[in-house]
């Protein structure tokens, strides 16, 4: 329907973590539910186990935003002749993953100026 | 959809969680149990083979968590009201919501002032998830100013009584459903009055014309298809913004409206006349008659934008700097802007806000 979708992405920051792991598992491809949240479990080494509940509550928030869209019934070679629903990101969706990476990369250097992380930083770092 | 794979081989773990999905509201489970099932079951098959035993009990511990977590979240969004906030799953609503034709954005704000001891105000936003109620009903805002000693009392009465007698009436059409809603909502607070009180006497309010201690006015807006339904009793007020122009859809039954109306007296004057707060109708008085809501139907169109207020923000925020903040600003920023110039005049009474942009979905 939208064809450029021009909201601001910032309007929808901060993201819940659930969503941005989302975000962040669909950025390199397509994804059935199942497999998102297996990355997620991933990604977090295991800290951060999403459950159906969260996934599917979480996705039906995202689609409703504009973050995702839904790809239905594609059938995955892998589970044989089994369909099922694949998310893709939208470009409005990849604007907001973007924004909110930039927010957590800035709240970072902060960090690292503040020598709490290791980094850069104008007193010369840990 | 693909049951019949799920059917040839399921596990007693497979079919246990498909009986806890349906705790799951039904739209969501129409939507999303097929899914929510293959999920389980790829993720059940890779831990026990992976882990065993030990695995899949920390599955199970992980899922349950989810599954209770998140069916009080889903059944609590099918029926919750919108409020501004950014994309969240703990409970807030997101920006964003379809009342179909449009997508609404709302934000809601009260604020108890500069200068009072409690928030007399209340309100509430509802826009429905289910697409037939939506459909059938349409979303509802609702601010009411208490009055009295328990004011705050009066007024969360009457919010909670319009909305759910209103949803709950399926078969009037919406003028008549908000005006049965609001006569109820009053009934409720006389008998509420009528019983709260020792020997069921009303004390006399001194800011009142009438005897009364257990009062609110009222506004309740219902947004539907392309239509606005606004229901008032009081000076609490609905504006519409549209093309560019603010217009104040409600009429004040204050006594210096009427004076303005009969020409006697300039708005200007109107805001600092020492009667300025003297209403002749509000819910929850003893006679009756005097709480009789007037009731205004307007077209709505994307791009418009409905404000709701107490009497706490237009008295002491001009028309023009409301226009002039909700047409610069997303319903977010604009309550808090609003709030935040009531408050920077003096904050004399408490302030209420609820501001709804009108737009088409994405």
């Amino acid at each position: 329907m939208a064809n450029e979708d021009a909201r601001s992405p910032e309007a929808l920051l901060p993201l819940t973590p659930a969503v941005f792991h989302i975000l962040l598992a669909l950025a390199d491809g397509e994804k059935h539910g199942y497999a998102i949240m297996r990355e997620v479990g991933t990604q977090t080494a295991g800290t951060i186990r999403m459950g159906p509940g969260t996934l599917y509550g979480s996705i039906q928030r995202m689609l409703k935003d504009g973050l995702i869209v839904e790809l239905r019934e594609h059938a995955d070679p892998a589970h044989g002749d089994e369909r099922r629903r694949y998310y893709r990101l939208t470009g409005f969706g990849q604007r907001v993953l973007h924004a909110e990476a930039q927010r957590l990369e800035k709240l970072v250097h902060i960090a690292q100026n503040k020598r709490i992380l290791p980094g850069l930083g104008p007193i010369g770092g840990a | 959809m693909s049951q019949s794979h799920l059917h040839q081989t399921r596990p007693l773990s497979v079919r246990f969680y498909q009986l806890l999905l349906r705790a799951y509201p039904r739209a969501f489970r129409e939507e999303y149990a097929t899914e929510m099932l293959l999920a389980f079951r790829d993720a059940h098959r890779e831990v026990s083979r992976e882990r065993g035993t030990v695995g899949v009990l920390s599955l199970w511990a992980d899922f349950l968590y989810d599954f209770v977590k998140t069916v009080c979240i889903e059944h609590a969004r099918s029926w919750t009201a919108r409020d501004g906030h950014a994309l969240a799953l703990s409970g807030k609503e997101e920006p964003l919501a379809v009342t179909l034709p449009f997508s609404l954005r709302v934000a809601e704000r009260t604020d108890i002032g500069l200068t009072r001891a409690s928030n007399d105000d209340s309100l509430m936003s509802l826009v429905p998830e289910d697409h037939d109620l939506a459909q059938a009903r349409g979303a509802l805002f609702v601010v009411a100013d208490g009055m009295g000693s328990r004011g705050n009392v009066a007024s969360e009465l009457v919010v909670q009584q319009v909305r759910d007698h209103y949803y709950e009436n399926q078969q009037d059409d919406i003028p008549t459903a908000l005006q049965k809603a609001i006569s109820q909502a009053d009934a409720a607070l006389r008998n509420a009055n009528g019983a709260g009180l020792p020997g069921g006497e009303s004390i006399p309010d001194p800011g009142a014309t009438f005897g009364t201690s257990f009062g609110a006015t009222c506004v309740a807006a219902v947004l539907r298809e392309r239509v606005l339904y606004v229901a008032n009793v009081g000076d609490s007020r609905a504006y519409v913004l549209h093309a560019g122009q603010l217009r104040q859809v409600t009429r004040d039954h204050s006594l210096v409206a009427q004076l303005v109306e009969r020409g006697e007296l300039t708005p200007t004057e109107a805001r600092t006349h020492p009667k300025r707060n003297v209403i002749y109708r509000a819910l929850g008085c003893p006679d009756p008659t005097d709480s009789g809501a007037d009731l205004f139907i307007e077209p709505i169109e994307e791009g418009d934008t409905l404000i709701l207020c107490t009497d706490g923000l237009c008295s002491v925020v001009e028309d023009e700097e409301m226009h002039t903040i909700v047409e610069q600003h997303a319903p977010e920023e604009s309550v808090e802007s609003l709030i935040t110039l009531a408050n920077a005049r003096g904050g004399p009474d408490n302030v209420t806000a609820i501001v709804v942009q009108v737009s088409t979905p994405a």
